[in-house]
């Protein structure tokens, strides 16, 4: 017994002798020392502690890199140009580029480990996106499954978007959730409305940051949301317009038409929005008022489910293309198109648009992903 | 069984709260070994894996492709695919991301959930996931599918 005690007592000793020299060893090789950040060709140059991931490194330094998942590695959003330094590409960064990213020195930032100095580019915009600890003003229920917040930013402050442009929200822990994540949502809001953000979003079963949404968020609550992200935007001309939107893909076409309404637009637009059912359909009044106050827009709601024979449902059915072949026509030709939704809406519309003549330089989406 | 340190690190990122709020395992004291359990009722069924992830992907790229709408492959099954914002990485840490969304697919009395990512695991892995998981896909119900749609018409 006494042997089996000693034994213990020994593996146990040589384990935290090896554990101790291991932290001493991270401490005293590992110790990167202060290392340059030079961004776009001298534009800045940033003096970092070294050690980090690039994508926080630079988050650090209010310079925030779109990325879905937060540095976790598994969204592959947080892509830019690293032309010097960074070391090799990592087998964790592959799948998520290509062969001509990969020759262009595109690299995944919350994979790059900072440890000498580094060049990177990354586009203009992205200085403008800052951050803020945001309040809960207001949960508005649209339907069962879909709401829409409103996240009013610190006093004087200011956020300058372009309709149809997504922000991201850190979620907190909560329940089994051990960490918090990032998710990207498209702004629903007026850009003209600088001092809140609003978000329309609909429950994804098991989703981590939809159920802290759904079930555990209260007015009042804060969190961190940085932006504006995305080329995702309300062009400057005065074709027409053809909007094509399912469930929470409502959001940036929302804002879009509030910007258009501020402008006095007279823009022709049509808004066809694709729904399961009459259940999954909100924000009726308010496109009704788009009508009122937009004189060259309609909405055009469609059910891709027969209705029951007793509802009384006066709009369309079927889906989105033939919709629009029945209501457009020939005019899509010289029309531009902005779609929001999953794949399958996004792939079957652009499909379709292309078949009836609409160029691709005019086919504006932002596809569920 | 006595886990490697990548069986732990699979099974740390299939816990709840990790990538998906209630996780993969559900409630089964199996754990990952429900896998071995798995591959034995195919197995016995005669049908592979592959065969399923195969049939799957197809069902839920023409179920997508119809926007909503729900349709019959055959006569007693419907297929239908809401789609949902956002990706999801494969526990495996296999590389790729997995777009998020539900196919229900009903033939006879049974109810199958199926995602982008559970058809990879099931395909690549040979996971249907812990018994009681959101996501889970008892092997025979699936084998029980394939036959269902071994014509070649529906495809």
């Amino acid at each position: 017994m006494t042997s089996v005690l000693v034994a213990v007592g020994a593996v146990t000793a040589i384990g935290a002798v090896l554990a101790a020299l291991l932290e001493m060893a991270g401490k005293l090789f590992a110790d990167y020392g202060d290392v340059t950040v030079d961004v776009n060709a001298g534009s800045r140059t940033l003096t970092v502690e070294g050690g980090g991931h690039l994508l926080g490194t630079l988050r650090e330094q209010g310079i925030f890199i779109p990325s879905a998942c937060g540095g976790r590695g598994s969204c592959g959003a947080c892509k830019l140009k690293v032309t010097e330094g960074g070391g090799p590409v990592l087998p964790t960064e592959t799948p998520y580029l290509s062969a001509t990213e990969r020759a262009d020195g595109v690299r995944i930032s919350c994979q790059v480990k900072v440890r000498s100095d580094v060049a990177i580019w990354i586009p203009e915009e992205i200085f403008a996106i800052r951050s803020w600890k945001a309040t809960l003003a207001a949960i508005r229920i649209l339907r069962p499954g879909m709401v829409e917040l409103r996240w009013e930013l610190p006093a004087g402050e200011r956020i300058r978007f372009k309709a149809g442009q997504y922000a991201q929200l850190k979620t907190a822990r909560y329940g089994k959730v051990k960490e918090e994540v990032f998710r990207s949502y498209s702004i629903s809001s007026s850009p003209r409305d600088e001092r809140a953000v609003e978000f329309i979003i609909e429950r994804v079963e098991g989703g981590i940051c939809s159920t802290w949404v759904c079930d555990h968020l209260q007015v009042g609550d804060t969190a961190e949301i940085s932006g504006p992200y995305g080329d995702f935007v309300l062009s400057d001309t005065d074709r027409e317009m053809i909007m094509i939107a399912a469930a929470s893909g409502m959001s940036p076409i929302k804002s879009i038409l509030h910007a258009l309404e501020e402008q006095g637009s007279t823009r022709k637009a049509t808004f066809f929005f694709s729904a399961r059912n009459m259940g999954e359909l909100f924000h009726l009044d308010l496109m009704k008022r788009f009508e009122e106050t937009l004189p060259g827009f309609a909405f055009v709601p469609t059910l891709t489910r027969p209705p029951e024979p007793d509802a009384s449902w006066p709009g369309k059915t079927g889906r989105v293309p033939a919709l629009i072949a029945e209501m457009i026509g020939d005019r899509v030709k010289d029309a531009e198109a902005y779609l929001c939704g999953g794949a399958g809406l996004i792939d079957g519309c652009t499909a379709a648009l292309w078949a009836m003549g609409m160029p691709n330089e005019r086919i504006f989406y932002d596809k569920f992903e | 069984m006595k886990q490697t340190p990548r069986e732990r690190r699979i099974e740390m990122r299939m816990e709840e709260g990790t990538l998906a709020r209630d996780g993969f395992l559900g409630d089964d004291p199996l754990r990952l070994d429900r896998m071995d359990v798995d591959a034995r009722v195919l197995a016995d069924a005669g049908i592979s894996r592959e065969e399923i992830g195969e049939v799957l992907q197809g069902l839920w790229q023409r179920a997508r492709a119809l926007m909503g709408e729900a349709y019959e492959p055959v006569p007693g099954v419907t297929v239908e695919v809401g789609e949902a914002r956002g990706r999801i990485p494969c526990p495996f840490g296999h590389p790729g991301i997995y777009a998020k969304g539900v196919m229900t697919i009903e033939h006879g009395d049974r109810v199958l959930r199926v995602s982008p990512l559970s058809i990879h695991m099931i395909r690549s892995h040979g996971f249907f996931g812990g018994r009681g998981s959101m996501f889970r896909i008892e092997p025979d119900a699936a084998a029980d599918l394939v036959r269902r749609l071994a014509a070649p018409a529906w495809q």
